[in-house]
């Protein structure tokens, strides 16, 4: 029998969905997975950002988890948040939590965006940035085209966000210091962000492979990873420096 | 945060970055008494750099009505009404600002300066409350607040600062100021929307875009400067009110370049709200029927002389040859002489650029068109 070339394009999207949606599963449980329960969790006290201009942050605690599962290391951090919020506009700011790693000693590094010779290693997740849907129905309501013509060259609508990374994952970033953080292009580490409506609760879990050629931070199993956390309260309008941080390097142990 | 000499406040402030003097810094000289308001410096930028998508309610140059106008809506009272009122004093006739800049204001606050974020609903509007000032002058009635039956037009661009407070409020290092012309630009590279430059600007350039998720502003047009051509708004002002240059220091001007003439000799052009504390770099000459209470909040102390300078402009042939340069080429004047005829605008290095009439020869044709056998509408 002769394979059909629509056959074989049916039979390779359908390929394509069935494997995002696992994959989108596959983040999702494991974010909400039992087996957590069992994962001793490291609680954090949170200050306001008071350090580099302009100040800010309003949550005070947070959560921390690290897991290894067939060769991928997870992070899993939960707070709680009153209200979800997300989108970023002209007036509203999306809920976001970072996690940073130091790419030397951590005795060595400011806890505080690293400096010039001890860089830092940022994760980011941002609400809006996982469900760009909504942004683009948001800004299409809040502003909507008008004008009857447009520069041929502009590219479709919202496409040209250019700070985003792509849905699923999270911004990679590396900073020197106040003010020199930088989106790295790469794509290796996942995120999803779960809000539970009932307990208004977050549950972010952040994956990546053990190894990566990519970033300059390993882990392994077993093992225990220092690092500083922020979180973003979209309702209070905190973006950027306006952050809830915790302020000293923090340890959590890689359990399995 | 450093100590900088602010020569429009009269003396050093703090500020959160150490000076960085441009080789030139580009200035430019609004005559506010010729504006009508016909916007068609606002059209000439929005058709060039702003038609995009998400840039609906862009408008890097705007021109509003004043009492009233504004915008964003209330984008200069707001801010004075936060910083409250300040004080200027005559030390020996130099005025000195006494008071707080918004960089002051802000010390011990954890904010870089003193600002305001507007909403969305207050970008909405291009110019609400412009009709507000519409009345007629009775016999008898004499000019002040709060009857008020005067008005005048206040065209805006990005001041592109000595100070910017954009610049230095953005948490990323988005925002830099170019060394060899001043013009202060948003890197789009590393902007991510966190609208700290919009919230700080006390001229509310900064803008968002939300389909981009970053902010934009007045960009002075620098493909164009790069190439001595002065911006769009500029060159399309159909009233001819402005002229674009470069400002020398205010220790050392240079007599025949015409901003440091009308800013810093002459003294007729006037810095808009200098109080601020960022040395903004468009000037104005002030509206000459506005009591004098409004014009100081607005232009700081020197607009008083600044109008009675104006009003005699006349005795003073370089201010009315400059006037006639304004506007009158697309080419960046740096140089100018005036003679008894003619107002002749040069580049730095001497080559002429531009020769207008100081008077207009007037022209008046026969009423009868004998070649073509009617009858002529207009003889002058």
């Amino acid at each position: 029998m002769r394979i059909q070339k629509q056959n074989v394009f049916i039979v390779a999207v359908a390929f394509l969905v069935v494997s995002l949606t696992i994959y989108a599963e596959n983040m999702k449980t494991a974010a909400l997975s039992p087996k957590w329960e069992k994962i001793k969790a490291v609680q954090i006290q949170l200050m306001p950002q008071s350090i580099a201009m302009p100040n800010g942050g309003s949550m005070k605690t947070v959560s921390v988890q690290g897991a290894v599962q067939n060769g991928k290391v997870y992070f899993r951090v939960s707070w709680k948040d009153a209200t979800k919020n997300q989108t970023h506009t002209g007036d509203k700011f999306a809920d976001g939590a970072g996690l940073m790693f130091p790419t030397t000693k951590s005795a060595l590094t400011s806890p505080f965006m690293g400096d010039a010779n001890n860089p830092v290693l940022i994760w980011q997740w941002r609400a809006d940035w996982q469900n760009p849907d909504a942004m683009k129905k948001e800004i299409a309501e809040a502003y909507p085209a008008y004008a009857d013509w447009y520069p041929p060259h502009e590219k479709p609508f919202f496409e040209k966000l250019g700070r985003h990374p792509e849905k699923g994952k999270a911004g990679v970033y590396l900073a020197k210091g106040f003010g020199t953080l930088t989106l790295q292009p790469v794509t290796s580490v996942d995120v999803i962000g779960v809000y539970d409506e009932a307990k208004k609760m977050y549950t972010v879990v952040f994956s990546r492979s053990l190894t990566s050629q990519d970033e300059k931070v390993q882990f392994k199993a077993g093992g225990t990873v220092d690092f500083n956390i922020a979180l973003w309260d979209g309702s209070q309008k905190e973006r950027g420096a306006r952050k809830s941080v915790s302020m000293s390097w923090q340890q959590v142990k890689l359990g399995k | 945060m450093a100590n900088v000499y602010n020569w429009q406040l009269g003396r050093d402030m703090e500020y959160p970055y150490e000076p960085a003097v441009p080789a030139k810094q580009i200035a430019w000289v609004f005559d506010t008494n010729k504006c009508i308001a016909c916007q068609t410096c606002t059209i000439a930028c929005k058709t060039t750099w702003t038609s995009g998508r998400g840039q609906e309610f862009m408008w890097w140059n705007n021109v509003e009505s004043r009492p009233y106008g504004g915008w964003p809506l209330g984008w200069d009272v707001r801010l004075l009404n936060k910083l409250g009122a300040q004080e200027w004093e005559n030390h020996s006739g130099v005025m000195k600002y006494e008071g707080k800049t918004i960089f002051e204001a802000a010390q011990g606050t954890g904010e870089a300066a003193l600002g305001w974020k507007p909403e969305s609903d207050d970008w909405s509007s291009p110019n609400l409350g412009e009709d507000e000032c519409s009345s007629t002058v009775k016999e008898g009635d004499y000019i002040t607040i709060p009857h008020m039956p005067w008005m005048f037009y206040l065209a805006r661009i990005c001041n592109h600062c000595s100070y910017p407070s954009c610049l230095a409020s953005c948490p990323r290092k988005s925002i830099y100021k170019r060394k060899e012309d001043g013009i202060v630009l948003i890197d789009q590279g590393r902007c991510h929307g966190y609208q700290e430059c919009v919230k700080n600007c006390p001229y509310k350039r900064p803008m968002f875009r939300p389909t981009t998720g970053m902010s934009e502003k007045c960009i002075a047009c620098f493909p164009r400067v790069e190439q001595n051509l002065v911006t769009r708004c500029v060159e399309n002002c159909i009233g001819k009110i402005r002229v674009q240059g470069w400002i020398s220091p205010h220790d050392k001007p240079v007599e025949d370049n015409p901003i440091d003439y009308l800013v810093h000799i002459k003294k007729v052009a006037v810095p808009l709200y200098p109080q601020f504390g960022l040395q903004p770099n468009v000037y104005y000459i002030p509206p000459k029927h506005v009591p004098v209470s409004f014009l100081n909040q607005m232009f700081g102390p020197g607009a008083e002389n600044a109008v009675k300078t104006y009003s005699v402009a006349k005795e003073d042939p370089n201010i009315i040859g400059l006037l006639m340069l304004f506007g009158a080429t697309d080419r960046i004047i740096e140089r100018f002489k005036v003679t008894a005829q003619e107002a002749i605008g040069y580049t730095e290095k001497g080559e002429e650029l531009v020769r207008v009439p100081i008077t207009e020869p007037a022209v008046v044709r026969p009423f009868h068109d004998e070649k073509a056998g009617t009858y002529r509408l207009s003889i002058t």
